[in-house]
């Protein structure tokens, strides 16, 4: 187990190396950079800029420097001081300009994980073990309502439902009178009804295809020898169905539990902008147009350091979970 | 109904249908049959003719849709006794979900499956689910039970047992996995062992091991065993009675010794013909019977073996059911080739 482990960090960190320096490529692949575009705003605007003053710009961003350099520079930086660089539009350290954001929105997509699993598992296994009742029909059709909506749809019924109906305004994460006032019971009361909608939203899709997953794998495994097996050695059903098809179908479900971080996070973007979330996606879009290449390096690194530390997870859950891949070193 | 003192159990008239969409599968379709005390009964049949799901019904674990109808299941017992006195129950009546029932799983009837690959749960330790047994029914603390289950385990002839019993299902062979599930059967001490075909998915040389090891346990324990095969060879080495089966009926029973040296029944005499008698020959399927079984959803007239029988009486077996015709010393054929008078 211990050697699975370590194989598989090994295999993760090789990954996240590979990972920023492609980043890193494909960011400086574009012609021109941030100092070019910089002079070409202040000419617009009618300044004279000479040749000899857009080099020495360039010089003092460090943006002469070969690619190798600055792309050393930057790994260090981040893996020594945690520091991501400095965001050339913003003038200011990149973990400034975008801590906020990444912490709520890593925080939003975890929370959102989280309760779908926990509303989602029991739910399919109810589904599995009342087959065919009123129960299972509601969720089953409810299961397929929300896999066919798209999120932004989603989120602009409920910002309709709840503007309309319910008289509040619903998008952003505070009202207008909790912004920049200090936290409070209150706020935190506020903060809480907007943030049952980018949940739900976000969840939804995610909930109802873990509880078909769920139900399916459920009605498989309930009819296994193995569970007739323990049912004649008379050991009392709740427990039997808790002891064995559970087990066994749970191992697809978290097995998705990594991809699915990847989804939400990547898929939040529409949704924040929809409701108005402080999320990263619009930076991200801004960022990539100003040629913003440690902001935008940084955005698009953690994206997708997300999905290869959520594959690990993944992957480690699984092997935790099954015994064969434990033994095995796992299947590649 | 009584059973008769020397009886553990005895089934009279057992009929099981599955009502599927394409019709209704007759899966048991009036099955007797008894067990004594202590002593081993074969039931041979082809594959289909139903015996698998009775045992199944013994312990009320028909795969859904499957029923019972009809027929009595008498079970000679001591579970709900206060002072371990014996009463009879009938299996066949009681709810399968009761507690009663669930008590009688495995404390007194256990069975080992015809497929060691599946029977084990893949994430759980062979210790686990074999210990579990022992928790389950018996008062016993983990320790004992675990210590137990290592006994248990060399005592089937697993090596390094007390290893081993932290081992997950998939580091076992089959054979191994077969000699865990009897250690898991015979935990509890049971009165009845249901063996359903308990070495049709190993290799020759492994199902001789295994029947070593069933007849050597047979001492041991005590228990009755029903011992299910196809393979009416293996039947002489282990079984004391045989009862033969066909499309869900039992169409012959008798001692072993009148079985194998005067069989009634033609289907009984073309299972001895396709035995082969070179040793180490034996093959895993019946040979050389005529004809094929009829499709489940079909209910033949008469008697259900007309169709493939060598000495078919015209007009008759085709038409009537057959009578029950007893030879002596409990030996008795479904059959219209014998007259009533014998
Ligand atoms: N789950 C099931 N669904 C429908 N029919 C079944 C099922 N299990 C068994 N049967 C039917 O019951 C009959 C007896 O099966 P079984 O007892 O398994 O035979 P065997 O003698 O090979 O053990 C067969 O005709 C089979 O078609
Ligand atoms: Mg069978």
């Amino acid at each position: 187990m211990a050697r699975f482990i370590f194989q598989r960090t090994l295999t993760m960190l090789l990954m996240l190396f590979l990972l920023s320096l492609v980043v890193f490529l494909v960011l400086e692949l574009p012609p021109g950079d941030f100092a070019e575009r910089y002079v070409h705003d202040l000419r617009q605007s009618g300044a004279q800029v000479t040749a000899e003053q857009v080099q020495l710009y360039r010089h003092m961003l460090g943006l002469d420097r070969p690619w190798y350099l600055r792309y050393l520079n930057w790994m260090s930086g981040i893996l020594t001081r945690f520091d991501f660089g400095w965001s050339l539009t913003y003038r200011m350290p990149v973990t400034q300009v975008i801590g906020d954001r990444l912490v709520f929105t890593v925080l939003l997509s975890v929370v959102t994980i989280a309760l779908s699993y926990i509303i989602a598992i029991p739910l399919g296994i109810f589904s599995a073990m009342r087959q065919y009742s009123i129960g299972d029909y509601t969720f089953t059709v409810l299961g397929y309502l929300g896999m066919a909506t798209p999120a932004f749809l989603f989120a602009l019924i409920l910002l309709y439902i709840s503007v309309i109906y319910f008289n509040t305004s619903a998008g952003g994460i505070f009202s207008v009178e909790f912004q920049n006032q200090p936290w409070s019971w209150a706020k935190l009361v506020d903060f809480l009804k907007h943030m049952w909608m980018p949940v739900v939203v976000l969840g939804t899709s995610g909930a109802a295809s873990t509880i078909r997953t769920m139900r399916a794998t459920m009605l498989d495994e309930k009819n296994q020898l193995y569970v007739t097996v323990a049912r004649a050695k008379g050991v009392p059903e709740r427990k039997l169905i808790w002891k064995y098809p559970v087990r066994a179908a749970l191992n697809p479900v978290v097995s998705t539990i990594g991809w699915e971080l990847a989804t939400i996070v990547s898929g939040s973007p529409i949704t924040a902008t929809v409701l108005s979330l402080p999320d990263i996606g619009p930076m991200f879009l801004k960022a990539l147009l100003n040629q913003d290449i440690y902001l935008s390096g940084t955005i698009l690194l953690i994206y997708s350091a997300l999905t290869i530390i959520g594959t690990f997870l993944s992957d480690i859950l699984l092997a935790v979970l099954d015994p064969r891949i434990r033994l095995t070193g796992g299947t590649q | 109904m009584q059973l008769n003192p020397d009886e553990l159990i005895r089934i009279s008239n057992l009929k099981v249908t599955f009502p599927l969409d394409e019709g209704t599968v007759r899966a048991l379709d009036g099955v007797n049959l008894s067990i004594k005390r202590g002593k081993v009964l074969g039931v041979v049949g082809e594959s289909g003719c139903g015996k698998s799901i009775t045992a199944r019904s013994i312990l009320r674990i028909i795969p859904d849709p499957g029923k019972i109808d009809e027929g009595e299941i008498w079970l000679r017992t001591t579970v709900g006794s206060s002072d371990g006195s014996e009463r009879m129950v009938d299996l066949a009546r009681i709810d399968p979900n009761s507690e009663m029932m669930r008590q009688i799983r495995w404390g007194e009837v256990a069975m080992v499956f015809q497929e060691p690959m599946t029977s084990f749960s893949a994430y759980h330790t062979l210790g686990d689910q074999i210990s579990e047994a022992l928790l389950t029914h018996r008062h016993v603390s983990k320790r004992e039970a675990r210590q137990r289950t290592i006994e248990m385990l060399e005592r089937v002839g697993i090596p390094n047992a007390s290893t081993r019993v932290n081992q997950y299902p998939h580091e076992f062979s089959g054979g191994m996995r077969q000699r865990a599930m009897i250690a898991m059967a015979l935990i509890c001490n049971p009165s009845l062992l249901i063996a359903d075909e308990p070495t049709t998915s190993l290799d020759v040389t492994i199902q001789a091991q295994m029947l070593e090891l069933m007849q050597n346990l047979r001492q041991d324990f005590g228990s009755s065993i029903m011992f299910i095969t196809h393979n009416l060879g293996v039947i002489a080495q282990i079984a004391d009675e045989v009862s033969i089966m066909y499309l869900g009926k039992v169409v012959e029973h008798g001692r072993v010794g009148d079985i194998f040296n005067d069989p009634k029944h033609p289907y009984t005499i073309d299972l001895l013909n396709a035995i082969p008698k070179i040793a180490g020959q034996r093959k895993d399927r019946l040979v050389a019977i005529e004809g094929n079984i009829p499709s489940p959803f079909e209910r033949v007239p008469g008697c259900p073996f007309h169709p493939r029988c060598s000495r078919m009486i015209e007009g008759l077996c085709e038409t009537q059911a057959p009578p029950e015709i007893e030879f002596g010393n409990g030996h008795f054929a479904v059959c219209h080739l014998y007259p009533k008078i014998i």
